[in-house]
C-alpha cells in the first residue's frame, strides 16, 4: 500500500459517460441519459434566467457551458467531466442546473500540464426536491495559480453534496459559497487539500441559511508539508427567522515539517435562537502516540507517517471510487509528502 | 542463552526518576510474570523496553539475543522481535486494521517480497475467528471506537500475526470479562512454542489462571524486589503486598507521580461577531 509509486497524474481512462473539454471546447461527449449540454447560444431561457443573479457582466467569462438534468431524472451512472487548459486567458464557467426532483452525480477532474493561470467558476442551481452529488479533483503543475469559485443556490428540499480534492502543486484560492434558499434545503461541502513545497492554498467556504429548517455541513481536511501555507476559512451564517436550522463545521489539519503553516478560522454568524450549530478546529502535528504505536509494530517512521496521513485523508477515498483515479490519488499523496 | 536481558536499568520521564535499577531476564521459551501495586513502574518498564519517546534511559542496558536494544529505534526493536501489547493502544482513524497489520508484516520481511495478499487474508481471518472478534475487524479503523476488551484482543491478534521472539503483555487482563480473559489466555498459551519469551505485567493473579508462569517477580520502587515461582503469586493473592513491604522495610512503594495523566487540548477558535 505504501509502495513507491512513480509520478502519476489524474486522468479518466474510461470514456463512458465522459465529457472532455479543452479551454471550454467540447472534444468528446458521451452524456448519461437525462443530461444535456448547452452553450450560451442554445441554452433554454429558463435555465439561463436561473443563473442570472449568480453573475455580473464584469465577471467576463470566455464561455459558459450548461449541464442540465431534466425534471424527475432518477439517479443513473455519473457524468464525468475532464477539463484541460492550454490558454492562459481562458476563463471558464460551467453552470449545472437540476430541474425539479432531478437526481444526478457529477465527477470532475481538472488537469493542466503547463504552468499557467487557472480561473474556473462552477455555478449550481438545484430546483425543488433535486439532489446532486458533485466531486472534483484538481492537480495542476507547480507555479500555476488556480482560482476556483463555486456558487450554489439550493432550493426547497434539495440536497447538494460537494467534495473537492486539491492534490496538485499549484498555488490555489478556492471560494465556495452556498445559499440555502428553500425550506429543508441541505448542503454539505467537504474539501481535502494536500499542500507541500512552497505552495500557498486558501480555501473559503460560506454557508448562508436563507430559509428555515435548512442544514449545512462544512468539512475541511488538510495536510501542510515542507514550507507550504494552508488556510481554511469556514463561515456559516444563519439569519433571523431561519428557525430549526442546523449548521456544523469541522476543520482538521496535520502539519508536517517545521516550516509549514496551517490556519483555520471557523466562524459562525447566528442571528436566531432556535438553531443547532457546532464548529471546531483540530490542527496539529502527527500524534506522537499514534506514531509510536505504528512503529512499535515494525513500521519505519516514514511508513508510519504515510499510513497515518493516508488515513487522515480517507475522505478522499469516498470522493473517488474509480480504481484508476484512486490509485493515482494514493500515488500523488506518496509523491508529494512521502519523499 | 537467547532472550531479553535487562541490567541495572534506570529511566526517567519529565524529570521523575521512575525505574531505579531493574534487573530482569526473560529467557526464550519461558514466561515471567511481574506483579506489583499501582505506580511502581511496571508499565514504564514495558514502555522503556519498547522505546517510548517519553522516557529517557539514564543508566543500564537491555540486550536481545546479545544485541544492544537501547541503540535501536522503536521500529528496529519491533523488527528484531520485540512486541508490546499495550495497556491503552492508540486509536488511528482512517487506517484500517488490515492495512496496518499487513504493513507491519511486510516491514518484517526486509529484502523479501511482501506477504502474498491471499495468504495474509487467510491468516487474518483465522486470527479474527480464534479471538472471537467481529468479522468486519479487518475493515474497521485501527482501535477507533473499539471497546476496552476489543482493543486488548486486537493487541493479541497482532501478536499472533507478527510472531515475536519476546512479547510483553502490559495489563492485558484489565478491562476484560471472564469470557474474554479466557479467549486471550487460550490464544497466548497456544502461541507458546518453546521459543517465545513472555513477560506478563499484571495486578492480579487471575491472568495466571489462564497463562502459566515459570517465574513471578514483584516490582516496587522502580525495581524488582522479589522473585519466586507461582507460590509467590498465590501468597500475594491471599495476603496482598504488605508482607513484602514489611519484609523489605519499604514504606512507600510508588515511583510514578499521581498527576501522571496527560491532558490533550483541542484548539477552539474564537467566535467573532457578524460584521
Amino acid at each position: 500500500m505504501i509502495a513507491e509509486q512513480s509520478a502519476v497524474r489524474l486522468r479518466f481512462v474510461d470514456k463512458t459517460g465522459l465529457v472532455s473539454l479543452r479551454d471550454g471546447r467540447v472534444l468528446a461527449k458521451d452524456l448519461p441519459r437525462g443530461l444535456t449540454l448547452y452553450d450560451e447560444k442554445n441554452v433554454p431561457e429558463a435555465v439561463r434566467d436561473s443563473f442570472r443573479s449568480f453573475t455580473s457582466e464584469e465577471e467576463g467569462f470566455s464561455d459558459t457551458l450548461y449541464v442540465v438534468a431534466e425534471a424527475g431524472l432518477q439517479k443513473g451512472p455519473p457524468l464525468r467531466i475532464m477539463l484541460e487548459r492550454t490558454r492562459e486567458t481562458f476563463r471558464g464557467r460551467i453552470a449545472i442546473y437540476l430541474a425539479k426532483e432531478a437526481q444526478a452525480e457529477i465527477r470532475a477532474l481538472a488537469i493542466d500540464e503547463a504552468k499557467t493561470l487557472v480561473d474556473d467558476t462552477w455555478d449550481f442551481f438545484l430546483a425543488e426536491g433535486s439532489s446532486l452529488v458533485f466531486s472534483t479533483l484538481s492537480a495542476y503543475e507547480e507555479e500555476s495559480m488556480a482560482r476556483t469559485r463555486r456558487r450554489a443556490h439550493v432550493h426547497e428540499n434539495a440536497t447538494l453534496s460537494l467534495d473537492t480534492g486539491a492534490l496538485g502543486d499549484e498555488n490555489a484560492h478556492q471560494e465556495n459559497r452556498f445559499f440555502l434558499k428553500g425550506r429543508k434545503a441541505r448542503a454539505r461541502s467537504r474539501s481535502v487539500v494536500l499542500s507541500a513545497k512552497r505552495q500557498e492554498t486558501v480555501v473559503k467556504t460560506l454557508m448562508a441559511h436563507e430559509a428555515p429548517a435548512t442544514e449545512s455541513l462544512i468539512e475541511h481536511y488538510g495536510v501542510a508539508a515542507d514550507e507550504s501555507f494552508l488556510a481554511f476559512e469556514a463561515a456559516t451564517r444563519i439569519e433571523k427567522g431561519m428557525k430549526k436550522s442546523s449548521a456544523r463545521q469541522k476543520n482538521h489539519g496535520v502539519i508536517l515539517g517545521e516550516k509549514a503553516r496551517l490556519d483555520a478560522n471557523p466562524l459562525l454568524y447566528i442571528d436566531e435562537y432556535d438553531v443547532e450549530a457546532a464548529h471546531g478546529a483540530a490542527i496539529g502535528r502527527i500524534d506522537e502516540e499514534e506514531l509510536y504505536y505504528l512503529m512499535s509494530r515494525g513500521l519505519t517512521e516514514r511508513d508510519a507517517q504515510m499510513l497515518i496521513i493516508q488515513g487522515f485523508l480517507a475522505p478522499l477515498d469516498k470522493l473517488v471510487e474509480e480504481t484508476d483515479i484512486e490509485r493515482a490519488v494514493r500515488g500523488l499523496v506518496t509523491e508529494k509528502i512521502g519523499r | 542463552m537467547a532472550g531479553l536481558r535487562i541490567e541495572n536499568l534506570h529511566a526517567e520521564a519529565e524529570g521523575h526518576r521512575i525505574l531505579r535499577g531493574v534487573d530482569l531476564c526473560i529467557d526464550a521459551g519461558k514466561t515471567h510474570a511481574i506483579m506489583g501495586p499501582n505506580g511502581t513502574g511496571k508499565s514504564t518498564l514495558a514502555s522503556v523496553i519498547m522505546g517510548h519517546p517519553r522516557y529517557k534511559v539514564t543508566e543500564g542496558k537491555i540486550t536481545l539475543d546479545g544485541e544492544d536494544v537501547l541503540a535501536m529505534t522503536t521500529d528496529e526493536r519491533a523488527r528484531a522481535g520485540l512486541f508490546l501489547a499495550m495497556q491503552s493502544p492508540a486509536e488511528v482513524p482512517g487506517v484500517t486494521n488490515s492495512d496496518f497489520i499487513k504493513a507491519a508484516m511486510d516491514a518484517r520481511r526486509e529484502g523479501e517480497k511482501n506477504i502474498p495478499l491471499f495468504r495474509f487474508i487467510k491468516q487474518l481471518d483465522e486470527a479474527v475467528a480464534a479471538l472471537k472478534m467481529r468479522e468486519d475487524l479487518p475493515h474497521r479503523y485501527l482501535n477507533d471506537g473499539f471497546s476496552g476488551g476489543e482493543k486488548k484482543r486486537n493487541e493479541i491478534l497482532q501478536m499472533r500475526m507478527l510472531h515475536p521472539k519476546i512479547a510483553i503483555l502490559d495489563e492485558i487482563d484489565s478491562g476484560l470479562d471472564v469470557d474474554a480473559l479466557k479467549i486471550v489466555g487460550d490464544n497466548v498459551t497456544a502461541m507458546k512454542d518453546g521459543k517465545l519469551g513472555l513477560l506478563l505485567i499484571t495486578h492480579y493473579q487471575r491472568l495466571l489462571d489462564y497463562i502459566s508462569a515459570d517465574k513471578v517477580s514483584v516490582m516496587m520502587q522502580g525495581r524488582i524486589v522479589k522473585t519466586g515461582d507461582e507460590s509467590l503469586m498465590k501468597r500475594i493473592d491471599t495476603e496482598g503486598y504488605d508482607w513484602i513491604k514489611e519484609e523489605l522495610g519499604i514504606e512507600d512503594e510508588r515511583v510514578v507521580p499521581d498527576d501522571d495523566e496527560r491532558v490533550f487540548l483541542e484548539k477552539c477558535a474564537t467566535k467573532e461577531a457578524l460584521e
